[in-house]
């Protein structure tokens, strides 16, 4: 059996690059990704190697998984995980080809509207409850002035400026994609 | 779209991508995969039956011709005017 371990590590969505460059590092020492949780990664120990790592986000039905993957794979880009539709892949820096899954601004473009769009309807419900909810509704509801509620509103307000911290970030990314084109 | 004048799937479009451009260019899988969706939504090109189950063949439609072919004439205009104005090996 061979060596595993487990690391528990945060990286927001807007940390992709310094996310790679850990797992990059990590190999270069032995230590292989092998499945990814959330904030959570696993590991096996192997022969040092120069992988590069790269994330995708993409919603993709059941029946097109294949047909993706087996372009990943083509281009010669190892599937690791996926945790929600964030895919991971990696690729040895020796195999030659592009280094890249996204060659062109077009596609990277795409790929960071679809996070936008996803990361903005996940966190709607949060930032309705916090901005009209209280301002229209909360008057007749005893709810408002509960302690449990006090605390859910702390909690909100955290996920509110972390999705509002990515996004902006993301948007931003979008922007640079478009004044390289 | 050039290279899918005849029935192509995703790995043999980046072969012939490679091949056609003597290595210079290389289409990494997810541009490849996110350029192929757009251009069937866009009718350029439409998915057909191939023979290898694991992955999907296209295939120019007649629609996705003429816009290859307006795209060649473009190109090749530009290359007309860069020949006649811009060399830049000239020097002032």
């Amino acid at each position: 059996m061979r060596e595993r371990k487990h690391v528990w590590k945060v990286f927001f969505a807007w940390q992709e690059e310094k996310e790679a460059a850990w797992l990059s590092a990590m190999s270069a020492s032995g230590w292989h990704l092998n499945s990814v949780g959330l904030f959570n990664y696993s590991f096996v120990l192997g022969v040092p190697e120069d992988f590069i790592y790269q994330f995708d986000f993409i919603i993709l039905k059941k029946a097109d998984e294949s047909e993706y993957l087996q372009m990943y794979a083509d281009a010669g880009w190892e599937r690791i995980d996926r945790i929600g539709s964030w895919y991971y892949f990696r690729k040895p820096v020796s195999a030659g080809g592009s280094l890249e899954i996204y060659t062109g601004k077009e596609g990277l473009k795409n790929k960071y509207k679809r996070l936008l769009l996803f990361l903005f309807l996940v966190t709607f419900p949060v930032f309705y409850n916090l901005f009209v909810w209280p301002r229209y509704y909360a008057n007749e509801s005893s709810l408002y002035s509960s302690t449990a509620y006090s605390i859910l509103r702390i909690l909100m307000f955290v996920i509110a400026g972390l999705a509002l911290t990515a996004m902006i970030r993301i948007a931003l990314h979008i922007r640079r994609c478009k004044n390289n084109h | 779209m050039l290279s899918l004048r005849e029935e192509r799937h995703g790995y043999g479009i980046m072969k012939f991508v490679e091949s056609v451009s003597r290595g210079r260019v290389a289409i990494g899988p997810g541009t490849l995969y996110g350029g192929l969706k757009s251009m069937v939504k866009k009718n350029w090109i439409a998915e057909i039956d191939g023979n290898d189950p694991r992955r999907r063949y296209y295939r120019l439609t007649d629609t996705g011709n003429i816009i290859l072919t307006a795209e060649i004439l473009r190109l090749r205009e530009l290359s007309r005017l860069g020949r006649l104005y811009a060399n830049p090996l000239d020097k002032e």
